[in-house]
């Protein structure tokens, strides 16, 4: 497998954030900014649900967000990138 | 952005960037990051009880995405984590309840606050002076880098204990060792996650190595699995009592997936004692902001 450079290793990761971050500013225009009202009205009236809820909504975004960032981790072809040589840099040897 | 569970407003920028610091931490760790946020979000003006739930909630999150890489690249040994959580559980709620008793006698912010600085700060210095004598042992001795661990002892006698019943983790490369002291390892750190607000990662990965005896890459995935189940856990308990704003921690957890994916690939570059030594400055920092929180909070009255 042919190795990747340092320099397009942070280059992809810097383009990889950017993108990153534009689908993440759309997710917070779309769903976020809109939760507030609806978790505030089950927060005072059942706690146990909110719990319930909340832990729900934790685990389903974070798997979202898994499939979105390794998706991402893919595109950016990280696996290609030199380790070894790399490790021998910060290693002790 | 205005959050009105926690009834406060914070920029969403700040919340996003603090879980993707953290989750970069955290993934390449093994840690939650509980010792960095939470002052971060205390900082910011969060109150202390939202900051101890908010910061689980958002941890069991990042923590998930963190533990699903480090499995990909065969750094969680599921069996042992497994164990750990049963002992976590246990902790965790005991923690969650001196939390609360403290929030009755309204000492709250001082107790936390300095019981955060001791633990930090000891974790520092004997992560610091470890790493540095292993990293000396690989250069003196030509040791393999992967197996240098400065101070053994401990864990050699913690696995020379023979309560039954005795278990072996193949993947962690332990033989034979009392599920007692397994347990007893996840209880200690389950009653600092629950009161300090905290995954307990920062105290669970060097216990893991110098108690246990666990290799350095294989503690960062273990603990990241188990503190998915010991946050999970924690943000049910703070959550039913009111300390929880998701919709924060649902922020937070948008910069953390990124930073913990980071993170966790990061760790391929690395040798043992190389994390360890480069581990030993976080708690530090964690110890300084909760000092700069408390001296803020002093000369405010």
């Amino acid at each position: 497998m042919k190795k990747m450079e340092p320099g397009i290793l942070f280059r992809n990761l810097l383009i990889e954030i950017v993108i990153y971050s534009i689908l993440i500013f759309g997710y917070y225009l779309l769903v976020l900014r809109w939760l507030d009202d609806w978790l505030l009205t089950i927060f005072n009236t059942n706690l146990v649900y909110y719990a319930a809820v909340g832990l729900g909504m934790i685990l389903i975004q974070a798997v979202l967000l898994d499939f979105v960032t390794s998706y991402l981790m893919k595109f950016i072809k990280i696996d290609q990138f030199g380790s070894e040589r790399i490790r021998d840099v910060f290693s002790d040897r | 952005m205005y959050f009105p569970i926690a009834d406060v407003t914070v920029s969403p920028v700040l919340l996003m960037s603090v879980g993707f610091l953290v989750g970069i931490l955290g993934g390449f760790f093994g840690v939650g990051g509980g010792f960095l946020a939470g002052p971060m979000m205390f900082w910011s003006g969060v109150p202390m009880n939202f900051v101890v739930g908010t910061d689980l909630a958002h941890m069991t999150g990042k923590s998930l995405v963190a533990a699903r890489r480090h499995r990909a690249l065969g750094h969680v040994d599921l069996k042992l984590g497994l164990y750990m959580v049963l002992g976590t559980v246990v902790g965790v709620e005991i923690g969650a309840r001196i939390i609360e008793a403290l929030q009755e006698t309204g000492n709250i912010e001082l107790t936390v606050g300095i019981t955060y600085i001791v633990i930090l700060v000891f974790i520092s210095g004997f992560t610091a002076w470890e790493s540095i004598r292993a990293i000396q042992m690989v250069r003196t001795d030509q040791i393999d880098v992967n197996k240098a661990v400065g101070f053994q002892g401990l864990s050699k006698r913690i696995q020379s204990v023979n309560i039954p019943p005795m278990v072996s983790f193949p993947v962690s490369g332990i033989e034979c060792i009392s599920l007692w002291m397994v347990l007893g390892v996840g209880f200690v750190t389950g009653i600092l996650a629950g009161s300090l607000g905290v995954g307990g990662g920062f105290i669970r990965m060097p216990m893991l190595v110098y108690v246990l005896g666990i290799p350095t890459h294989v503690a960062v995935g273990t603990d990241l699995f188990e503190i998915v189940f010991s946050s999970a856990f924690g943000t049910i308990t703070h959550a039913i009592k009111g300390n929880v704003d998701i919709l924060m921690a649902l922020v937070m957890q948008t910069g953390a997936a990124i930073g913990a994916q980071i993170g966790a690939n990061a760790t391929r570059f690395f040798a043992g004692p190389r994390i360890r030594l480069a581990f030993s400055v976080l708690p530090l920092i964690g110890a300084i902001m909760v000092v700069i929180r408390l001296v803020g909070g002093v000369m405010g009255h």
